[in-house]
């Protein structure tokens, strides 16, 4: 998967071209930024929301809002950011939604809603992809874009706080907590500590 | 036996995640992509996305808050106020009259009055459950639905009938044969001349109707009315019927408004005519009224402006009783009546000082329980929280299941 940020040439200009596109209103812009940005978006909103979460419809709340305000962007290189910015309010706004939903779920006595299958055909990658998205969920919505943003596209600190709209502190600080809380809950968890080892090969032991 | 490895390091965790959920987006992400351009193509967004606009949100807030205004206002309001449907009762100015057959008031509470041919009375609301009902001249038969905060009071004469639940037949004649009330269940308060009085059910309330004003002090000026022949000045009371004799009623005519002379309005305030008693002192001048008036007189122009909402006049009376007879305006009450008139008015510091020296001239007078009511409602109003509690237990010592219990126990109760 691509990450976010890249200083590619060939990276630069596609964005330089795509953003001569939305600035001139040429008809095929919007299809363009989708194919340009999908996998972005849907990464980001992936591993924010955990891999059984139904994305495709967030999917499309964030390019409506992209779409609605792109040509207000005066440069190429802040086009990537926003639409990163945009992807992790809707994604900190889906966890919130979630959170009362189930809690109204709970007070109500209707049952959770409906899970879909996780991905890897690889029964243990499953299973090791699904506790670590447990552990990642008790973390808050700040902290959890902090740490997707970070830790697993490996943004760094000044661009995470400018895409989460907070200081660079604050940004390192939830990123900081939010490590600390998911090493702290996989050494605990011997099976899936021995598979993260196992994975990441011999030469990163220690 | 399997191996126990040394425990992961942040970075083995952090590339295994990372490695982990990219083969997971990755394997998602096209049938996604599929979609989410199907529904960004065919399918209306722009209003789901609007709703995420925090304007649009907080418009349709203050829209729903609006409608629930205007909806919730007129239902809020038909649910505190009390209303009545009247059946067989013509309106006369403010008031209510019976025609030649029986008629009726039907409470949205549930209480009913049946009112007697060509009885008169009037109606105001002062609650959900309150209302206060003045019968000029008739009979009724009242039925009142017990609620907590019920509190029906009629007024016949000078006389009041306080109800909490209860179910009576009451009837006012001030020509002919006074104030009766026959009780059927539960139990009302009487209060008017002398002492007030509890009526239970199977008892019978006899009163006088109507009788010659009290011979004024010697420092009085002479007037038309201190030419009546002098009477005792409290009403004899009693629970079982009083002889017809002991009834028979001063036979003089009101006669008009502007006929009547200051000794009428006595038999002008028995009949429930106060507006005539208020505008025969305008027209003598309320000064000189004031001033030359006898006690008795001073105080049937107090009432009789209270009862029409000249609050001004009402107090100024009330004062000149208590400046110029000093003796009667005690028995008279009149410091409960100025404090319940400065309460009307809003004036919370007076109404107290006033119920507060009522309180110290008539300690067992007969609005004692009224007047130690209204003081810890007045001082709870106004965050004299101590004061109140300490108001409303004493209040609860003297009177245990009186009308203001309830709201004294809660009061009464410490933070």
């Amino acid at each position: 998967m691509a990450r976010i940020t890249s200083s590619k040439p060939a990276t630069h200009e596609r964005e330089e071209d795509l953003h001569q596109a939305i600035t001139n209103n040429q008809a095929d812009w919007q299809r363009r930024a989708f194919d340009e940005y999908h996998q972005l978006v849907h990464g980001l909103l992936s591993k924010t929301l955990g891999p059984r979460a139904e994305i495709a419809d967030l999917v499309g709340d964030v390019f409506v809002i992209f779409f609605a305000n792109a040509q207000r962007i005066r440069q190429a290189s802040a086009v990537r950011s926003y639409l990163v910015s945009i992807t992790m309010n809707v994604a900190r706004r889906e966890l919130r939604t979630r959170r009362r939903r189930a809690l109204l779920h709970t007070l109500i006595g209707w049952p959770r809603d409906a899970d879909r299958d996780v991905s890897p055909d690889d029964p243990k990658a499953k299973a090791a992809l699904l506790q670590l998205s447990r552990i990642v969920e008790e973390l808050s919505p700040n902290e959890r874009a902090a740490f997707v943003l970070h830790t697993l596209e490996n943004m760094p600190v000044a661009e995470v706080a400018s895409a989460l709209g907070v200081s660079e502190s604050t940004a390192k600080r939830r990123v900081r907590r939010a490590n600390e809380h998911i090493l702290k809950r996989v050494r605990r968890n011997a099976l899936l500590a021995d598979y993260l080892v196992a994975r990441s090969g011999p030469s990163h032991a220690g | 036996m399997p191996v126990r490895r040394a425990p992961p390091t942040q970075q083995q965790v952090t590339e295994a995640f990372r490695a982990l959920a990219d083969e997971h987006a990755r394997e998602r992400e096209p049938l996604d992509k599929r979609r989410a351009w199907y529904a960004l193509q065919y399918e209306s967004r722009m209003p789901r996305a609007a709703m995420h606009n925090a304007r649009v949100r907080w418009a349709l807030a203050v829209t729903v808050f609006a409608l629930g205004i205007l909806v919730g206002a007129p239902a809020w309001q038909a649910w505190t106020k009390l209303r009545y449907d009247a059946h067989g009762l013509a309106t006369e100015g403010s008031n209510l009259r019976a025609g030649d057959v029986p008629a009726g008031l039907a409470f949205s509470d549930g209480s009913r009055v049946m009112v007697s041919p060509r009885s008169r009375l009037s109606v105001e609301f002062v609650g959900k459950h309150s209302a206060l009902t003045r019968l000029i001249d008739g009979r009724l038969h009242v039925a009142v639905h017990h609620e907590p905060d019920t509190n029906y009071r009629f007024l016949a004469g000078p006389y009041e009938v306080q109800v909490v639940g209860t179910e009576f037949d009451l009837e006012w004649r001030a020509q002919a044969e006074g104030f009766t009330l026959v009780m059927q269940s539960g139990e009302v308060r009487v209060l008017g001349e002398g002492s007030a009085r509890r009526v239970s059910a199977g008892q019978t309330l006899r009163l006088p109707g109507q009788r010659p004003p009290a011979a004024e002090p010697t420092k009085a000026v002479p007037s038309s009315s201190a030419r009546q022949p002098p009477v005792a000045a409290s009403v004899v009371a009693s629970v079982r019927p009083v002889s017809k004799a002991a009834n028979v009623l001063d036979q003089q005519s009101a006669g008009g408004v502007a006929a009547s002379a200051r000794s009428d309005w006595r038999e002008l305030l028995d009949s429930g005519q106060f507006s005539a008693i208020v505008r025969d002192a305008d027209a003598r001048g309320n000064e000189g009224v004031l001033s030359t008036a006898p006690a008795s007189d001073l105080r049937v122009l107090a009432l009789a402006a209270r009862y029409t909402g000249r609050r001004a006049l009402s107090l100024r009376a009330w004062q000149a009783l208590r400046d110029r007879y000093a003796t009667e305006a005690r028995t008279q009450g009149a410091a409960f009546f100025l404090g319940r008139c400065y309460e009307e008015q809003g004036d919370g510091a007076q109404a107290l000082h006033w119920l507060v020296r009522y309180l110290s001239e008539s300690p067992s007078g007969a609005f004692a329980g009224e007047a130690l009511g209204h003081r810890f409602l007045l001082l709870s109003k106004s965050g004299q929280r101590a004061e109140a509690a300490s108001s409303a237990r004493e209040y609860l010592e003297r009177y245990p299941r009186g009308a203001y219990a309830k709201s004294a126990r809660i009061v009464a109760q410490p933070e």
